[in-house]
């Protein structure tokens, strides 16, 4: 390890003493100021340098003193070129117009989409919430966390689940960022809807694998989400009004060109049906969920720009007074961007996040729940050291505060108000990294990022034999660690880019994960339990290994990726049988460990330009565990060992006016354990299991079929001066989206019950399958 | 909180229009494995010991009983006693009762093979009342009974909970198929009170119940067993067996404190 320090330190020395001056600014869009994430800054007589804006828009490229061309190039933007005699410093802040239909009608050589091939990212999974806006989806709710698991690597967690399993991980080994807060609970209602308002959203990257060292926390992936920051040139909305659910977005300059806000709102209303039912209890129930996302930006000074952002949501289902269940995440986000100098650029966030439960037995008077609280600290800095070098380093800690069991009581109910215990922890991390462009065909992205993990008190700590039985309980004062944990993760990706139109990309990425969920059901639950590190629960550890091919055809009209990958899993959690995860001060002593493989191929042929675009996508992979106490210790297939998963994309564009998609999905069933047999007892018939996941679900496959109708887009009129046609995009826009969620109608199984039929006696299985053909039409505005 | 959650997800499901039906499964065949049944209490008719076999998931023949096993429960002061057939697979000791705080080994010899286990029999701890009510739950209409009783502060208390129903014209008690137990990590030392939600009475029912103090071991082994039978479980398993050498079943002492309440 102290190789790889040395060897990084002696790199980035070598960009200390070169003399050259730079020219850094911000990139934005043209028409709403939103920040340009990822913009390519080319030097036209420099082949193979040139810097990417980073997620605050921010750009900087040092060069020797002389005149240059520079290209501003940015997907789906006009290109800007500019021509510039560099002497000393220079701030360029630039926007880039969006390339409107008609334009590209006219530009038949559209400028090079290559960014698969020259982007030293692996693994990775981008889009914006406007790319996925006509796939179908359930209840027509667009959904990026769905839509997520259309691609090759990212499966969902189930019919119609929001959670998702990465190359063979957990659901709960996703890192999932809203504006850097960690959000641990991403389903409303059950996973059938994600808590994220798409509207609201302005970019989406998941990272598979080959993490650059800036990320850390989780062992399988990393979902980084970003609000829009709102519109800075002026007011617009965003609205849609669906069969389950409405929303608006309402965006507005602070001062123009300085600041900017935005507002977004979203609420079910399935439960207004059920005012009409004749049944009192069932009048006066409630099922919906709302959410709402703030952001606010404002640049103090040239140089400083203050964020804040928020999120909030909840679930709330009640019946009648008797019964009370609600369950959501509160997230705040504080940051300062500050411009040192035109080569160091620094980001300060403070961050809040909170998830909690509550059920409240009004029959009964009491209520009981669970809350995670961390309060975050995270300080990073982007250092443009040269044209060879970009580095990135800083630091991160994380004060969690878990609370698994907290109980209110009425008085005279018939229960006490002892919690369980809490538990604190503080995770920390340090992290270096250097982007380096070695030659014009090759790329390489190091790092190194330092973890730890201190548990600390107060509270009983329980030490357990092997059976799960307490042995040993110390008593800790608050503030005093008991238990900390050190890791380094050394993490390394690089591109060859081959020739124009194919490279060659490879990656190494050790994580480890300090929290984990505790959830014993099939479908994830609100009251599944995280718990961190402890002196019984050690960190989960992964190492991945990848190697992938990249190649473009027709001008980089299809792109086609080949994607190998092979990870080691350590120290997972596992239950033993009728393990007790809620309400239980010693469910360390339930929990089982042990350690898993995940290997797989992927394979995406994508088309991206035309009237005709989408992608096919194949998967095929295994993920594998072995756990002491589970299976006899033999190796068994994990739930999300799919072998074979294939979804199949297409959207079609008939006119601009109209445009209609279809997607596909099939893959190979979960693993489950079924019965082998059956005996009874008292008279009551029990499964008897041999052995753990050894049966599978059937296959799983369906369609969903959509079509957009758009209303009119361009007000035409005719120059009096030249008799052309002149077309003008008008202020508001509308469409309305129809859509059918398993079109076929295929019984899909969720779930298998083995049972004794009550009438026969007869043992049977009976498969429950939830969605059969689920229409749904959606009208969404914005002006 | 197993049982709301299972209501939520019921109205959900309910509500989304799902659909629900028999199919066949191809399901490995499993080596037959014994059952034992094996309950103590204080109360002379309760205490029986059942043997019996496993069977293929789609056997539809009764289970095999296991007739012929030699039978002993020994306590801790070495005070031996057998239990004898009295019909197929079940069999019963005259005159024996067990005692609060005393450890129990139970022996059992099949065709030269013995299966042991050892049970803990805990305090008794008293029902303070039984109250019922009229009213609506969750949209059906009846009867719902409370059982009410004081938890000791002293220990970890683990509580099986049953109910014998006979309504007017029954000639028996009809038991509760479902599997009630509690623990007093919520309610240590102080009055407490469940809901015997499990079942609904009606005008003129006769109603036995049993609150049974029971070991630690058979508190988990019934939980697990109510777990798995839920159907929503990541990962479901046999319970964790107190018997030895992989047998099913379980062997457990049960305190029993019984009332009995007419619903009028």
């Amino acid at each position: 390890m102290k190789h790889i320090l040395t060897a990084l330190a002696i790199l980035l020395s070598i960009s200390l003493f070169s003399q050259k001056v730079s020219i850094s600014g911000s990139i934005k869009d043209k028409t709403n100021g939103e920040d340009l994430i990822g913009v390519n800054v080319l030097i036209k007589e420099l082949p193979g340098t040139g810097a990417a804006s980073n997620v605050y828009g921010f750009y900087s490229v040092s060069l020797e003193p002389g005149t240059y061309t520079l290209m501003y190039r940015f997907v789906g933007y006009q290109t800007i070129e500019e021509t510039i005699t560099l002497t000393q410093n220079v701030v360029k802040n630039i926007e880039l117009s969006p390339e409107s239909e008609i334009l590209e009608e006219f530009k038949v050589t559209a400028e090079k989409d290559d960014e698969n091939i020259k982007s030293n990212e692996i693994s990775t999974i981008k889009f914006n919430p406007k790319e996925i806006e006509t796939i179908p989806v359930l209840f027509g709710e667009k959904d990026v966390l769905k839509t997520v698991t259309l691609l090759p690597g990212v499966k969902s967690a189930g019919e119609g689940n929001s959670g998702f399993f990465v190359r063979g991980g957990g659901a709960d080994q996703n890192l999932i960022l809203l504006d850097e807060a960690p959000v641990y609970n991403a389903s409303h209602l059950l996973g059938f809807f994600s808590v994220f308002n798409s509207d609201a959203l302005k970019d989406i990257n998941l990272v598979k694998g080959g993490m650059p060292a800036q990320y850390g926390g989780r062992v399988s992936s990393v979902m980084d989400i970003k609000m829009k920051e709102g519109n800075s040139k002026g007011l617009s909305m965003t609205g849609g009004i669906g069969t389950i659910s409405s929303k608006l977005t309402i965006e507005a300059p602070i001062v123009k060109d300085k600041g900017s806000f935005l507002i977004s709102a979203r609420r079910t209303y399935a439960d207004i049906f059920l005012r009409f039912a004749p049944d009192t209890s069932i009048r006066d129930s409630r099922l919906y969920f709302y959410d709402l996302n703030l952001k606010a930006n404002y640049s103090i000074s040239e140089k400083d720009r203050i964020f804040v952002s928020g999120y909030f949501g909840r679930d709330n289902f009640s019946f009648g007074e008797s019964f009370g269940f609600d369950w959501g995440n509160a997230t705040g986000t504080v940051r300062w961007n500050h411009i040192y100098n035109s080569k160091l650029f620094s980001n300060t966030s403070v961050i809040f996040s909170d998830y909690k439960y509550r059920i409240n037995i009004g029959a009964a008077g009491f209520s009981f729940g669970s809350n995670i609280r961390d309060w975050n600290f995270k300080q990073d800095f982007q250092w443009f050291a040269n044209d060879k070098h970009n580095v990135k380093f800083g630091i991160n800690a994380i004060y969690h505060t878990f609370s698994p069991g907290e109980i209110e009581v009425e008085e005279g109910a018939p229960i006490s108000d002892d919690d369980v215990q809490q538990s604190f922890g503080i995770e920390g991390a340090a992290y270096i990294m250097d982007e380096f462009k070695v030659s014009s065909l090759f790329n390489i992205v190091y790092g190194i990022r330092y973890s730890n993990y201190g548990a600390m008190g107060p509270g009983d700590i329980y030490s357990y034999d092997e059976e799960g039985d307490v042995v040993d309980t110390t008593t800790y004062s608050s503030g005093q660690f008991y238990q900390w944990y050190h890791n380094l993760e050394p993490r390394i990706a690089m591109n060859y880019i081959v020739n124009d139109v194919s490279s060659i990309k490879a990656s190494y990425a050790r994580n480890n994960q300090y929290v984990h969920l505790l959830s014993n059901s099939t479908s994830g639950s609100p009251t599944d339990i995280w718990l961190p590190c402890s002196n019984n629960i050690q960190p989960q550890q992964s190492d991945q290994v990848t190697l992938g091919y990249f190649r473009n055809f027709k001008k980089n009209m299809f792109e086609l990726s080949v994607e190998g990958y092979y990870k080691w899993l350590d120290r997972l959690i596992d239950y033993r049988t009728g393990a007790q995860t809620n309400f239980n001060d010693f469910v360390e002593g339930d929990l089982l460990y042990g350690s898993g493989k995940a290997y797989g191929v992927e394979l995406l042929f994508r088309k991206k330009k035309g009237d005709f675009t989408g992608w096919i996508g194949y998967t095929l992979s295994r993920s594998l565990r072995q756990v002491d106490g589970v299976n006899n210790g033999n190796w068994y297939p994990a739930r999300q060992d799919r072998i074979h998963d294939i979804s199949v994309v297409t959207m079609y564009s008939f006119s601009e006016r109209v445009a209609a998609s279809a997607s596909w999905v099939y893959y190979t069933g979960d693993a489950i354990t079924f019965p082998s047999g059956k005996y009874e007892m008292n008279g009551v018939v029990y499964n008897y299991y041999t052995e753990r996941n050894g049966y599978r679900m059937p296959n799983y496959h369906r369609i969903d079929l959509g079509v957009t109708l758009y209303g009119k887009k361009f007000k035409t009129s005719i120059d009096p001066d030249t008799g052309n046609e002149i077309k003008k995009e008008k202020k508001f826009q509308s469409n309305w989206n129809f859509s059918v969620y398993n079109a076929y109608a295929r019984e899909n199984a969720y779930q298998i019950n083995f049972e004794e039929n009550a009438d026969t006696g007869q043992t049977e299985a009976v498969q429950l399958s939830l969605f059969k053909a689920i229409p749904s039409i959606t009208y969404s505005f914005n002006f | 909180m197993r049982t709301s959650l299972s209501i939520i997800l019921f109205l959900t499901i309910v509500a989304l229009s799902s659909c629900e039906k028999v199919i066949l499964v191809d399901l490995n065949e499993a080596d037959r494995v014994y059952v034992i049944e094996g309950q103590i209490t204080n109360i002379e008719d309760m205490n029986f010991i059942k043997i019996s076999k496993s069977d293929d998931f789609y056997e539809t023949e009764e289970f095999e009983t296991i007739s012929d096993a030699t039978i002993t429960v020994t306590d801790d002061q070495g005070n031996v006693s057998n239990f004898t057939e009295v019909s197929d697979g079940l069999y019963k000791s005259a005159g024996f009762t067990a005692t609060s705080y005393t450890k129990y080994s139970l022996s059992v010899w099949i065709n030269g093979e013995e299966i042991t286990a050892e049970t803990f029999m805990p305090g008794n701890t008293s029902i303070d009342s039984i109250p019922y009510l009229e009213g609506s739950f969750f949209g059906s209409e009846g009867f719902n009974a409370f059982l009410y009783w004081t938890d000791p502060g002293s220990e970890r208390n683990y509580y099986k909970y049953n109910n014998w129903q006979k309504s007017i014209g029954d000639n028996a008690y009809t038991p509760d198929p479902s599997i009630s137990i509690t623990e007093d990590a919520l309610f240590n030392g102080i009055g407490t009170g469940i809901p015997l939600f499990s079942r609904q009475f009606e005008l003129g029912d006769t109603v036995i119940v049993d609150l049974m103090e029971i070991d630690e071991p058979n508190f988990k082994y019934w939980y697990a067993l109510s777990q798995v039978t839920g159907g929503q479980t990541a990962a479901p398993g046999n319970p964790i067996s107190n018997l030895s050498g992989g047998t099913l079943g379980y062997f457990g002492a049960y305190n029993i404190s019984r009332d009995t309440i007419v619903i009028e």
